[in-house]
């Protein structure tokens, strides 16, 4: 199913929903750095580079399975049968002491780690929209009588993957996104848009 | 009215023992991070409700330390104790055992997280004379048991904790420190610069936590250490060392010893292999610059260090801001963890979540 997707517009619509996802309504995005803006003198002077870290390979396994009504198990199997967190495990910020003797993460994301974050997010994506629109029970789409309806859609993916309210232009980036694709490849293209935008992999 | 009077007293002491609340601190902020940190999850819309209060965010954090996540099998105290314990597969017994089963990791993993969480002293990592079962299921629960040698027999002789009650000294003594690290030598000096490294921040190999002994080494296993190059480390390292000469590893000596127990006259054993000195190894040694009469005591002394505390906290504040521990709160936090809270961990973990460091702005 991934293959019919149109991945072309998808990084336009991950810039689109931008960082500001993870900001509350006293922060703003500038020159790409995030920063809150002046509160006023009766605040304190507020840290204009606030740490932002990384999710570990399990939190967003937990956090994916939480958004798509996923068990743990289905949330992404590499051909199939490996589990990715396992495959990934290291990369996506896991220790191996047992064996590699890796007993703390990497103090830095490696050059795969973008690529194992998106494995993670392409396979439970897809795996909740085959579910959503094949043969298994609705769960995070909202269908109306002649197929998906995208803007509902849009807001239940959104609000289940960033873990709360979605701005408006969010929603609309969302929904005026993709209209020539069918309704399989704009929810899965959608899904993987916000599921692995910085509010969604980065707290 | 007697009763009203003690829920006051205790409401005011509950009160002074919290830390002052940063102004600059979002408990919107620190909900999202401590369920991720400590839960392994982002907040549930619940979680969100309850937990933008701060005693809602206590409840929160405090249902995270019962989770799975944190104190169970590879959860985040699991997680914490792999730098210290460094198991390897190939080498474990018990469940799920290497090609060459000597010793079982996970009775160090199972005191690690039971002196870490609960009302308990994280002190007793170094000094319990207990050892802790674990079952996983239907959820992780831990025991420990004041088990003596012949009971711990009963489990199995790969898996045996064999050093007397009396002679054991927390992770310092198990079966698998002793293994891994002690293994044949006579003077084990990378079981104590291990320990050093572990339990109290010191690495010696960086020139870290230095406290030469006057006289000291004395090289009673002929390792020619005495030269000054050596001897900056040696006076330090191997007056740490004596205590732990008289706890089995693996094998070694003529005739052999008994692998994994207390034996006093041990380093008498390894004569021929490393010289006719090494039998006047005394018990007693030099822990940060304190006389200890033995390796009970070397743990005693250990675990009431601030250099134990400093690192203990180190490794949670670690956990949670994801870089070494620098600054005012960091001091603050770590005075508390011995002052205030006694060496309770879920405590101190409170403290680090309430610091502008964490959920400041």
């Amino acid at each position: 199913m991934a293959s019919r997707v149109r991945l072309a517009s998808v990084p336009g619509l991950v810039w689109a929903l931008g960082c500001s996802a993870v900001l509350d309504e006293g922060a703003r995005p500038v020159d790409g750095i995030v920063r809150r803006v002046d509160e006023g003198p009766d605040r304190p002077p507020a840290s204009s580079e606030p740490p932002v870290f990384l999710k570990k390979a399990r939190q967003l396994e937990a956090d994916l399975a939480t958004a798509l009504v996923l068990p743990k198990a289905e949330v992404c199997r590499e051909l199939g049968s490996e589990d990715c967190v396992e495959v990934h495990n290291i990369v996506l910020g896991g220790v191996e002491p047992y064996s590699l003797r890796i007993d703390i993460p990497l103090a830095e994301p490696s050059a795969t780690t973008p690529l194992a974050l998106e494995r993670l997010v392409w396979g439970a994506c897809g795996r909740a929209v085959d579910r959503d629109l094949g043969l298994g029970p609705v769960e995070v789409l909202e269908m109306k009588a002649d197929g998906l309806d995208r803007p509902a859609s849009a807001r239940r993916l959104a609000e289940a993957l960033l873990h709360g309210s979605v701005q408006d232009e969010q929603l609309h980036a969302l929904v005026e996104f993709g209209g020539e694709l069918d309704d399989e490849a704009w929810a899965l293209s959608v899904c993987v848009a916000v599921a692995s935008s910085f509010g969604a992999v980065f707290y | 009215m007697r009763w009203t009077w003690l829920g006051l007293c205790v409401g005011l002491w509950s009160f002074a023992a919290q830390a002052e609340l940063p102004e600059a601190w979002d408990p919107g902020l620190a909900l999202r991070r401590l369920s991720l940190d400590a839960c392994g999850r982002s907040p549930t819309p619940l979680e969100r409700q309850t937990g933008i209060t701060e005693a809602g965010l206590k409840e929160v954090l405090d249902g995270c330390l019962r989770s799975e996540h944190w104190i169970g099998k590879d959860g985040v105290l699991w997680s914490l104790a792999h730098p210290k314990i460094r198991p390897l597969q190939a080498i474990k017994s018990g469940e799920d055992a290497g090609s060459i089963p000597l010793a079982d990791y996970e009775d160090d993993y199972n005191l690690f997280v039971y002196t870490h969480f609960g009302d308990r002293d994280a002190r007793e990592v170094l000094t319990a004379n207990y050892v802790v079962r674990r079952v996983d299921e239907p959820s992780t629960q831990y025991t420990a048991i004041s088990s003596s040698t012949l009971e711990e027999l009963s489990r199995g002789a790969s898996v045996a904790q064999l050093v007397q009650p009396e002679r054991r000294a927390g992770m310092l003594t198990t079966r698998w420190n002793l293994a891994s690290n002690t293994m044949f030598t006579a003077i084990p000096r990378t079981t104590a610069a291990q320990a050093y490294r572990a339990w109290l921040g010191y690495d010696l190999s960086r020139y870290e936590g230095l406290f030469p002994v006057q006289g000291e080494p004395i090289d009673y296993d002929a390792k020619d250490v005495k030269p000054a190059a050596c001897a900056v480390c040696h006076s330090t390292l191997d007056p740490l060392t004596y205590p732990f000469a008289h706890y089995n590893g693996i094998g070694g000596g003529s005739p052999g010893g008994v692998s994994y127990r207390y034996e006093l006259s041990r380093p008498g054993r390894f004569q021929a292999t490393d010289g006719p000195l090494v039998g006047e190894t005394p018990e007693f040694g030099y822990l940060m610059g304190s006389p200890v009469a033995d390796l009970v005591e070397w743990a005693r002394v250990a675990a009431d260090s601030e250099a134990f505390a400093r690192a203990s906290a180190a490794d949670l504040w670690g956990h949670f801001l994801k870089r070494p521990p620098e600054g005012p709160e960091f001091e603050e936090v770590w005075r508390r963890f011995v002052q205030v809270h006694e060496y309770r961990v879920d405590a101190l973990v409170w403290d680090i979540v309430r610091t502008e460091a964490y959920g400041g702005f």
